[in-house]
C-alpha cells in the first residue's frame, strides 16, 4: 500500500466501551470521559473538512452506531455557540449513550456478577471494520482508516477467538487499531495485541496518577497516518502476547498447539476441537516425561504464524 | 485538494503572518476565526497545536522538536517557525506555549463555550413565506460566479444578456490584476486572469477573498473586523438563514459586496437575513461541496430541492436504518468526490478531447487551450494541438495548470485509471511547454554579404573578442551579433573603413604624384 499523503482524509471509527459497571469502579467518571472524548472528536473533525467519523458504543448487551445518526433521531437543539458540524456529532453521541445506558440498566440485573465488567469489544470491532469496508468501497479517494477503542472493561476470555479474527482482518485491511484504556486497573492483554498487530498505539490512562484522558487523546491518538510518519508517538513498551486456550478460554503461558490449525489448548486433547484432527496420544505421552509436562510454549500469535513449532503429533 | 488550492491557502496564511501581533490578538479573540485559521494550517502544525492545546505550562522547544522522527526534523522545525510567525506559538527563553487568547478561543470553539454569537445568529424560519432552498442557493451562487467568469473570458454577450457587473466586482477584478482596464470603459483579461480561470472554484474564491482584504486595507476599513467576519462566514452552515440585525454597518456592506460574487444570498424581507452559499461554506467544511452535484441532477434518487429550514445534516438520508447509513456514507463520499463527480472531460491518447458539457463557460475555458472541432447539443470535441497549447502558454497558462484542469475535470470513466490522463498527452503538453521555453528571443543583427573572406574574418574576430556573437556560419559568411555588439562593431567597421579610405587616398595621391 502506498504511503499516506498530507492531503488524504482519514476515517476514524471510535468504539466507546460504556460498560456501566466497569466505569463505576474507575477513578474517572463516565460523564467526564464522554465530555473529553467529544472534545477529541471535535478536534478530529476540525483537522480536515474531509475527515469522516463513525462512533460506535458497546455495552454488555449490544453495540450501536451512534454517529452518523439515523435520520429519525431527535432534532438537535439550537445551540448556536457550537460549530454546526460538531454539534451534529456531539448531540448524536450524547443522546445515543444515554439511550443505551438506560436500556442497559433495565436488563443489567440479569448479568452475571463476575462477568459484569467484561466488555465485549469483538462485536464492536467487526462492526467498525464493516463500516470501514463500506465507506471504502463507496469512494475513490484515498481514505486512511483507523479504529480507536476507548476501553474500560476487563478482557472477556470468551471472545478471544472472535477478537483475534477481527484483529487479523484489520491487519489485512491496513486498518490501525488504537487503544486507549481509559478506565479499569490492569492492562487489556487482548487490546494490547490488537494495537501491536495492526500497528496502532496502546496507552493506558491512569487517572489516579494524574493523567488526563483528554491530553492523552489529543497528544497520542489524534495523529493521522501521515502525521505518524513525521512525529513519534508514545509506543507500546511491553505487550503481553499470551494467548487464550480454545478449550477453557483461559490465558495460558504454556499450552498445547495443534500442529495443523495452530489452535491452542491448555490440556492435552485427543482430537483438535477446531479442525477435528486426531492426535496420536501414544507418541505425545511418550514424549511427555522427557518434556516434563511441558509440551509447547504458546508463542506470540505472529510467531505462530511464521514458525510452526509444535510437539503435538499428528496421526 | 489540488496543489493550486494549497498555494492559495498558504498565501492567506502568509497574509496572516504579515499582520502585526496586536492585530492577530484581535483576530484570535473570535472562536470562529481561530477555528478557521487552525484549518488553514498544515497537518503537522495542527497536530502540534492540538498536542499543546490543553497544556497549562510551557514546554521546552527542544522537547517539541524531539517529537519529530529524525528524517522529519526539518519539517517540524519549519512548522514551529511558521506557528511562531503567526503568533500562535509564543517562545520565551527556550520554552514554548500557545498564545493564551488563541488557546482559550480554540478550546471554546471545540467545546462550545465563550462568545455567544461567534458562529452567526441563525433566525427562525417561521415568518418566511418563500423558503430558500439549497438548490436555489446553489443555482444563485453558480449563476453569479459564472457570470463573472463569463465576463472574464469575454463571452458575456451570450445568454447572460449583457454584463451588469457591480462596481465592487469590477474593482476587485482590476485590483487583483486578473483584468486590466482597456480604453475608457472596457476591461481586458490578463495572464494571471487566464491562470485564475483554470483553477478550481475553491482556489478562485480564496483569491477573491484575499484581494478583498487587500482592498479593504486600502479603503482603510478595519482589517481585523473584515478578517473576523470572513472567518465567521466560512464557518456558517449551508442552507441556514442568519440574521443581519447584530451586524455592524461595515459588515453589512461586506455582505452586499460578497453577494455580488454569489458567496452570499441576501434576503431583505422580514428584517433582513443572509444565506451563505456552498461556495463559501465549502471553503473550510466538506458539507455542501456535494450540493452543486445535486443540482446537476447527477445523483439519482435524490428528490428535488430540500427546504431551507433543514440543516443539511438533518436533511440527509430519508431512508431508514442501515440503508440510511449507507446512503449517508455514499453522500459523504460523493462530497469528497465533488470535483470528479462533475467530471465531463475525456482525453484520448491521440490528444483528442471530448467534453460532455453544454455550459458556454466550460467550453470557453476549454477553448483556451484546446482546438475545438465540433459542437453538439450536449458535448464538444476538440484536439490538443501544438498551436492551441502554445497559444495558452503565451497567455501565461502553464502546462501543469492545463494538466491539472483536465485531470480534475476528467470524466468518471477516466478517474479509474492511474494516471488519470494518458501519459502521452501529459508528456506532449509538457514537451510543448519546454519547447516554447527553450526558445529565447534576443534582438540581434545579422551581418551578411561581406566584402570577401578577409572582411568577414576581421569582423568575426573582433566580435569574438567582444564576446557578442549569437551565431555564426563560416561557410556562408553569416554573423549574428547582439544589439550592443552591433553598436561596437559598426563603430569598429566605420573606423576600419575610414582607415582604408585614408590609405586608398594616400595611395591615389602617390599614384598621381
Amino acid at each position: 500500500m502506498s504511503e499516506a499523503l498530507e492531503s488524504d482524509a482519514s476515517l476514524l471509527v471510535v468504539v466507546l466501551d460504556i460498560n456501566a459497571s466497569a466505569w463505576a469502579r474507575s477513578a474517572l467518571a463516565l460523564d467526564d470521559a464522554l465530555q473529553q472524548t467529544i472534545i477529541f472528536i471535535n478536534a478530529y473533525l476540525a483537522l480536515k473538512p474531509s475527515n469522516q467519523l463513525v462512533v460506535l458504543a458497546s455495552t454488555r448487551q449490544e453495540c450501536r452506531t451512534l454517529y452518523p445518526a439515523e435520520p429519525n433521531s431527535p432534532a438537535s437543539s439550537e445551540d448556536i455557540r457550537v460549530y454546526e458540524q460538531f454539534r451534529a456529532a456531539d448531540v448524536a453521541i450524547l443522546s445515543g449513550v444515554r439511550a443505551l445506558l438506560s436500556s442497559a440498566s433495565a436488563s443489567a440485573d440479569q448479568a452475571h456478577d463476575s462477568d459484569a465488567e467484561h466488555s465485549l469489544i469483538s462485536r464492536a470491532l467487526s462492526k467498525a471494520l464493516c463500516h470501514i469496508n463500506q465507506m471504502r468501497s463507496s469512494t475513490l479517494d484515498a481514505v486512511w482508516p483507523r479504529v480507536l477503542v476507548l476501553s474500560a472493561g476487563v478482557d472477556a476470555a470468551a471472545e478471544y477467538i472472535s477478537l483475534m479474527n477481527g484483529i487479523f482482518a484489520a491487519q489485512r485491511m491496513g486498518v490501525l487499531i488504537d487503544v486507549c484504556k481509559a478506565a479499569g486497573s490492569g492492562d487489556s492483554v487482548f487490546l494490547q495485541q490488537a494495537a501491536e498487530i495492526s500497528g496502532g498505539v496502546y496507552l493506558r490512562v491512569d487517572a489516579r496518577a494524574g493523567w488526563s484522558l483528554l491530553q492523552t487523546l489529543l497528544f497520542s491518538f489524534l495523529a493521522d497516518h501521515y502525521t505518524r510518519r513525521v512525529l513519534y508517538l508514545p509506543g507500546n513498551e511491553r505487550t503481553d502476547f499470551r494467548a487464550t486456550c480454545f478449550c477453557h478460554k483461559r490465558i495460558v503461558d504454556i499450552g498445547y498447539v495443534c500442529s495443523v490449525c495452530l489452535s491452542i489448548f491448555c490440556r492435552l486433547a485427543p482430537v483438535c476441537s477446531t479442525c477435528q484432527t486426531r492426535f496420536s496420544i501414544r507418541s505425545a505421552r511418550a514424549e511427555r516425561p522427557a518434556a516434563n509436562g511441558v509440551q509447547s510454549t504458546a508463542r506470540t500469535i505472529s510467531q505462530q504464524l511464521s514458525t510452526t513449532s509444535t510437539t503435538s503429533t499428528l496421526v | 485538494m489540488s496543489a493550486s488550492e494549497e498555494d492559495f491557502k498558504s498565501t492567506i496564511a502568509e497574509y496572516l503572518e504579515s499582520l502585526p501581533e496586536q492585530f492577530s490578538r484581535r483576530v484570535f479573540s473570535n472562536p470562529a476565526a481561530c477555528l478557521a485559521i487552525f484549518r488553514l494550517l498544515s497537518t503537522v502544525g495542527k497536530q502540534l497545536i492540538m498536542s499543546m492545546l490543553y497544556l497549562e505550562s510551557p514546554i521546552k522547544l527542544q522537547e517539541v522538536q524531539q517529537w519529530a522522527r529524525p528524517e522529519h526534523q526539518r519539517t517540524v522545525k519549519s512548522k514551529v517557525h511558521q506557528l511562531r510567525k503567526l503568533h500562535i506559538l509564543v517562545e520565551d527563553r527556550g520554552q514554548v506555549l500557545l498564545n493564551a487568547i488563541f488557546r482559550e478561543q480554540l478550546r471554546n470553539a471545540l467545546t462550545g463555550g465563550g462568545d455567544f454569537s461567534s458562529f452567526g445568529t441563525p433566525c427562525s424560519d417561521g415568518n418566511v413565506r418563500v423558503p430558500v432552498t439549497l438548490a436555489g442557493l446553489a443555482k444563485y451562487a453558480d449563476e453569479r460566479w459564472e457570470k463573472i467568469l463569463h465576463f472574464m473570458v469575454g463571452q458575456s454577450g451570450g445568454e447572460t444578456g449583457g454584463v451588469a457587473l457591480s462596481e465592487s466586482v469590477r474593482r476587485i477584478l482590476l485590483e487583483s490584476k486578473l483584468m486590466e482596464a482597456e480604453g475608457s470603459k472596457g476591461m481586458r483579461i490578463t495572464n494571471s486572469g487566464f491562470q485564475f480561470l483554470l483553477q478550481d472554484v475553491g482556489a478562485q474564491v480564496w483569491t477573491v477573498l484575499l484581494q478583498y482584504l487587500r482592498l479593504a486595507e486600502k479603503q482603510e476599513m478595519d482589517v481585523v473586523e473584515v478578517l473576523n467576519f470572513l472567518f465567521q462566514l466560512v464557518s456558517l452552515q449551508l442552507g441556514r438563514g442568519y440574521s443581519t440585525e447584530a451586524l455592524t454597518r461595515n459588515q453589512r456592506k461586506m455582505l452586499g459586496e460578497l453577494a455580488d460574487f454569489g458567496l452570499m444570498y441576501l434576503d431583505e424581507r422580514g428584517g433582513g437575513r443572509f444565506y451563505p452559499t456552498h461556495m463559501v461554506t465549502s471553503l473550510t467544511s466538506a458539507a455542501g461541496a456535494g450540493e452543486s452535484a445535486e443540482r446537476d441532477g447527477r445523483r439519482p434518487g435524490d428528490s428535488g430541492p430540500l427546504a431551507g429550514d433543514e440543516s443539511s445534516s438533518a436533511g440527509r438520508g430519508r431512508a431508514n436504518g442501515s440503508r440510511a447509513l449507507a446512503a449517508s456514507a455514499k453522500q459523504r463520499s460523493s462530497e469528497l468526490l465533488s470535483p470528479s463527480d462533475k467530471g465531463y472531460i475525456v482525453v484520448e491518447t491521440n490528444c483528442r478531447v471530448y467534453a460532455y458539457t453544454d455550459s458556454p463557460l466550460q467550453i470557453a475555458i476549454l477553448n483556451l487551450f484546446v482546438h475545438l472541432v465540433s459542437r453538439f447539443s450536449n458535448f464538444v470535441t476538440g484536439v490538443l494541438t501544438r498551436s492551441s497549447v502554445r497559444r495558452a502558454l503565451s497567455h501565461g497558462i502553464t502546462a501543469d495548470q492545463m494538466i491539472a484542469f483536465l485531470s480534475t475535470h476528467a470524466h468518471p470513466q477516466m478517474q479509474g485509471s492511474t494516471p488519470v490522463l494518458p501519459v502521452t498527452v501529459t508528456d506532449q503538453i509538457r514537451l510543448w511547454e519546454k519547447e516554447k521555453n527553450s526558445l529565447h528571443q534576443t534582438e540581434s543583427f545579422l551581418y551578411r554579404e561581406f566584402n570577401g573572406r578577409p572582411a568577414f574574418e576581421r569582423v568575426y574576430r573582433y566580435a569574438q573578442e567582444l564576446n557578442v556573437i549569437q551565431w555564426a556560419s563560416m561557410e556562408r559568411q553569416l554573423l549574428l551579433v547582439s544589439l550592443q555588439g552591433h553598436a561596437m562593431i559598426s563603430e569598429h567597421t566605420k573606423k576600419v573603413k575610414e582607415q582604408q579610405e585614408k590609405q586608398q587616398r594616400q595611395q591615389q595621391q602617390r599614384v598621381q604624384q
